[in-house]
């Protein structure tokens, strides 16, 4: 007989093992992605160094975390972190652009193709990526502190005698409502403003935005700002949430590649939606099921084996998959984004 | 003299010129058209004098100062707007912020004004304001296109083929909202393909061919001109 408390039980596994994951996990992709689909839409580019660019920027939140437990500063509960985000966020956008001016330009003046751009936004990756090996090192840094959990695994056992103790740890609430704000205020910018229209205009139709006189260099450098901005908070959001270490950041790409392609790349809210997905797929996926089933099936029904799909070990041929039955089937994406070209 | 003047333009996009001294002029309150065979280089000509184009030779004036080195960008605002052929859209965008990019150089604050204007001008782009123009007929476009370019009040309208794909009356509708468009003393430049009736309200008539002038006159001199009607008006 199924009883209450197992399928109650089951549910907090759920929600520990999947759900939460997923939605901190889903909200850190969707923020890397924005970043991927605007350089797109606007620049008209897939920028195959965002994902060091968001390891750079983790990387400035650290050095500066660091500084600041050095002398005595914290943020009390919440994470040092915090604090350093919004001077590393200038730090990513100053790189940014020095590259722009120093790199990109120099492409964009000469007209060249689309292919061309991944070529040297691939350089860029290679330069990127060895400025943070240099800096910090290739190996894995944490640099969480503050309080671990909103909702504590023993204390909510205790108080609701069940077996399993629903845990949600501070930068998983954290990832979420900081992407919201962020997100929502993005959209508000995109939606509403005069210079965010401008960007959108621009990514619609250079030609006319040009002879409605709005000024390409202004809108470039606005992208920028705002990448570097999202890719830092991304990559500040997942190292607190899991650890930093430069190379997983680079294999980040693969699965922000696959949100924005999924949710048609150039699109926004395409982006956001992608990366959810993404993660509820790469999570459930590679969730090992056996003691939630254990929890809802009669003993002789009970697994044998883990009851996964695919071991962790395998987690971005996920995102590859989709990207590549998405290219096959709908490359618009499912928000009508760009075909890739 | 005239207040937009465009003289002897010679120039391509490569080594081989597709404007052979071409001359072009539009007064305040006008309609000049240019007419032609496909390829003749309507297109360019009209690239030229908004800048879009390096020119080898030829000066281009508007009220009596020398333009000829100015961006496009800087055309725009000092008076020059341009519909393009093709793409004159954004079509990610809403009929009203299509209108509101046009205004992109204007800091005043009677924008409002000016769409409300234009809403009037065409009135069923003031019912389609939230609907994104990619979304609206070949001809609903057409208006959401001289509409952004009107966003700038100009004092130099230029229009590619602003009826191409578009029904007859729908054409008659929009050569109307044009001639309203001139009554307030913007010159207006157009090149069209339905050459017989852009002709019947223009005051002015060029005939390109070869990136030269073949023939000017009025309106009504080409289209009473023999070799005109039969070689560019189909009989
Ligand atoms: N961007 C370009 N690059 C190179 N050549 C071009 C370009 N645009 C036009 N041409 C060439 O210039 C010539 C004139 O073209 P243009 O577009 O000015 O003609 P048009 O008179 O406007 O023709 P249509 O009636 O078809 O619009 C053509 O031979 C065309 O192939
Ligand atoms: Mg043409």
């Amino acid at each position: 007989m199924l009883e209450l408390t197992d399928i109650i039980n089951a549910l907090v596994l759920l929600s520990n093992f999947v759900l939460i994951p997923a939605l901190s996990y889903g909200s850190q992709l969707a923020m890397g992605a924005l970043g991927i689909t605007l350089v797109y839409g606007v620049l008209r580019f897939s920028n195959f160094a965002h994902g060091d660019l968001m390891a750079f920027g983790t990387m400035l939140t650290i050095l500066l975390t660091w500084w600041l437990q050095s002398i005595g500063i914290s943020l009390g509960a919440f994470p040092t972190a915090l604090l350093a985000l919004p001077f590393a966020i200038l730090g990513a956008i100053a790189l940014s652009l020095i590259f722009d001016k120093s790199v990109y330009q120099f492409y964009r003046n000469q007209k060249s193709s689309p292919v061309i751009f991944v070529i040297v936004s691939t350089g860029v990756m290679f330069m990127m990526n060895a400025i943070v090996r240099l800096i910090i090192g290739p190996n894995d840094q944490r640099f969480f502190d503050g309080t671990k959990f909103i909702i504590h695994p023993r204390e909510f056992k205790d108080f609701t005698g069940l077996s399993e103790g629903l845990a949600i740890k501070s930068t998983q609430l954290l990832t979420v409502v900081i992407t919201l704000v962020t997100v929502i205020a993005l959209f508000w910018f995109l939606q509403k403003t005069r210079t965010g229209k401008s960007m959108r205009a621009y990514s619609d139709n250079e030609d006319l935005a040009l002879l409605s006189g709005i000024n390409p260099n202004k809108v470039i450098w606005i992208t920028w700002i705002i990448v570097a901005a999202l890719a830092t908070t991304a990559g500040t959001l997942y190292g607190l949430d899991k650890s930093f270490k430069p190379f997983t950041y680079f294999m980040l790409l693969l699965p922000m590649f696959a949100s924005a392609i999924l949710g048609g790349i150039g699109n926004p809210i395409g982006a956001v939606v992608g990366g959810y997905v993404i993660a509820f797929s790469e999570v459930l996926v590679t969730y090992a099921y056996k003691k939630f089933l254990i929890y809802l099936l009669p003993e002789f029904m009970e697994p044998r084996g883990l009851a996964q799909f695919l071991s962790t070990d395998y987690k971005f041929a996920v995102s590859f998959i989709i990207l590549v039955v998405v290219l096959l089937i709908r490359p618009t994406g499912i928000f009508k984004g760009k075909t890739i070209r | 003299m005239i207040y937009l003047t465009a003289e002897n333009m010679t120039g391509g996009y490569g080594a081989t010129d597709i404007l052979n001294g071409c001359s072009i002029s539009v007064d305040r309150g006008e309609i000049a058209v240019i007419v032609g065979p496909n390829g003749a280089g309507k297109s360019t000509a009209m690239k030229a004098m908004l800048g879009m184009l390096k020119l080898r030779k030829g000066q281009i004036t508007l009220d009596n100062r020398d333009i000829t080195a100015l961006s496009p960008q800087a055309r725009v605002s000092v008076g020059i707007a341009f519909v393009p052929q093709t793409n004159n859209v954004f079509t990610g965008m809403t009929v009203e912020e299509n209108l509101e990019m046009g205004a992109y150089l204007r800091h005043d604050h009677n924008i409002h004004q000016t769409i409300e204007e234009i809403y009037q001008l065409f009135p069923i782009l003031g019912k389609k304001r939230r609907q994104n123009a990619g979304e609206l007929s070949g001809g609903q476009r057409q208006q959401v296109a001289v509409g952004r370019a009107m966003m700038t009040q100009p004092s130099v309208l230029m229009l590619d083929e602003p009826t191409a794909g578009v029904s007859p009356i729908v054409m008659d509708e929009l050569f109307d909202r044009i001639l309203e468009v001139k009554q307030t003393g913007v010159a207006i430049l157009m090149v069209e393909q339905n050459a017989a009736q852009a002709l019947n309200i223009a005051d002015k008539g060029y005939v390109l061919v070869n990136g030269t002038n073949k023939h000017t006159g009025n309106g009504e001199e080409l289209l009473a001109n023999p070799v005109v009607r039969r070689t560019f008006l189909g009989g």
